[in-house]
């Protein structure tokens, strides 16, 4: 196999060389855009207010859910239905759905580590 | 030991080709292709004075913005951090580039895959959404709070997925370096020559392709920004040249996730050479099909509803990605399965 062109590093090496090659760019992005950005005045007035699609900014006053909990509320919200599908055939508060649902889980076990030790006698351990 | 031969090339690389300049070219051309796609989709014309057939409106409008347009700062706004974090991140899809074979020079370590997580699947959606949270307003903060709930299942789908030609690489074809980007960039093309391995690179390619859609927040995950119901969510506060860098981020995110599924799954230009004429249309043409694919789900659907993204990439994406994975290291203990390859 062919090795052409590459430099071999290792791997903390190759991190503070590319951070480093990172930081690079961003001060050259950001003299580029220091050299082209036009020069306006502070406005003031509206142009301060945020963008509330019209609305007046009592609106912004009103108790609302910051972005971290949103961001919980969709991913526990996803995780709940998960949570209750499994709640749902699981616990149906039946003993014999109970007595199957432990039996099947530990008949898989079981028939899963019966195949890996016959495999390993026969053939060893990969 | 690095001479100065080595580091002038290396910044050479990061600055023009394949980083920065390259990086800029190509994400604009993305864009145009992008834009003409979906027009010709809806019947419209797309893109069609700038240039020949508009070819150059992407480059025509970021300069508008960046060097005419102002920008409005509202009085909450910190203007400053967004724009570092915009930097940090073009800087980091630029230094992604150089990990790739397509880098006249590449750096390469053992696994090095998790260096390009952290490089390119990190640095990205985190500086996005400091930005984002930087004009704080209502709308902005639905946005971010819908994107982070979306990169935090297509970000591990993609990273997932992209995992999966890696180790199959190393453990099947052998490479010098285990788990290596470059080396991964390289052979990963062998394994569409084994039935085994190349069904197992087909659930992962097509988990990495739902993913790369979601990363791109296409239609039907266009939820964080979701015209006319969130304004523009994370963009709504963003204007002129801080509209700019976020395009461009955008845009150079597309097309870097692009160009990692043209090298993981289709090969790059390979198996010819980067510097022939085979493989310089080889790999044209698989980029422009990935970004076509991309531009043509775009068009067809709807937007999701936030759960309904989850849902959808959680199905299509993350569970696939995971399935192709653990086929994957099953096929890496037993590589025998892959003979040929």
């Amino acid at each position: 196999m062919r090795v052409t062109g590459a430099i071999i590093v290792g791997t903390p090496l190759e991190t503070l060389i590319l951070s480093a090659l990172m930081g690079l760019v961003a001060v050259v992005v950001a003299l580029i855009y220091l050299a082209l950005r036009p020069k306006y005045g502070r406005r003031g007035g509206q142009a301060e207010e945020p963008y509330l699609s019209g609305e007046g900014p009592e609106i912004v006053r009103r108790s609302e859910a910051p972005s971290p909990s949103l961001f919980w509320g969709f991913i526990l919200g996803y995780f709940r239905k998960l949570y209750a599908f499994l709640r749902d055939y699981m616990h149906t508060g039946r003993l014999s759905d109970w007595a199957a649902y432990m039996a099947g889980w530990l008949g898989l076990a079981g028939a899963l580590a019966l195949i890996v030790s016959i495999y390993a006698l026969i053939w060893g351990w990969p | 030991m690095v001479g100065a031969v080595t580091v002038a090339l290396l910044v050479f690389a990061v600055l023009v080709f394949p980083g920065l300049l390259f990086l800029f070219v190509l994400s604009m051309l993305t864009e145009w292709w992008e834009r003409k796609i979906v027009a010709r989709a809806q019947a419209r014309m797309g893109p069609s004075y700038v240039g020949p057939a508009g070819v150059l409106q992407p480059f025509a409008d970021f300069i508008k913005l960046l060097s005419v347009k102002e920008e409005i700062r509202q009085k909450f706004a910190s203007p400053g951090i967004a724009k570092a974090f915009a930097f940090a991140a073009i800087g980091a899809l630029s230094a992604t580039l150089l990990m790739l074979p397509l880098s006249p020079v590449r750096l390469a370590a053992s696994y090095d895959i998790i260096v390009l997580s952290y490089i390119c699947c990190v640095w990205v959606p985190f500086a996005v959404a400091v930005m984002g949270m930087s004009f704080p307003n209502p709308f902005t903060g639905a946005g971010v709070s819908r994107f982070l709930t979306l990169y935090a299942v297509c970000e591990p789908a993609f990273f997932a997925a992209i995992l999966v030609p890696v180790a199959l690489t190393t453990s099947v074809v052998g490479t010098p370096l285990p788990y290596s980007v470059l080396f991964t960039a390289q052979y990963s093309w062998r394994l569409w020559l084994n039935p085994a391995t190349a069904v197992v690179m087909l659930v992962a390619l097509s988990a990495a392709a739902v993913a790369t859609q979601a990363k791109a927040m296409a239609h039907p995950f266009n939820i964080p920004e979701a015209e006319q119901e969130l304004i523009a969510g994370h963009m709504t506060e963003f204007s002129g040249q801080i509209l700019a860098l976020n395009n461009l981020i955008h845009d150079a995110d597309v097309a870097v996730s692009a160009l990692l599924i043209t090298y993981f799954f289709l090969g790059g230009p390979y198996p010819f050479p980067h510097l022939s004429v085979p493989g310089v249309i080889l790999m044209i043409v698989k980029y422009v099909a990935v970004v076509t694919a991309v531009s043509i789900i775009k068009a067809s659907f709807g937007r999701f509803r936030i759960e309904q993204g989850v849902a959808a990439l959680v199905k299509y994406s993350l569970i696939p990605a995971v399935i192709a994975l653990l086929a994957a290291m099953f096929i890496s203990a037993y590589p025998v399965l892959a003979a040929g390859a």
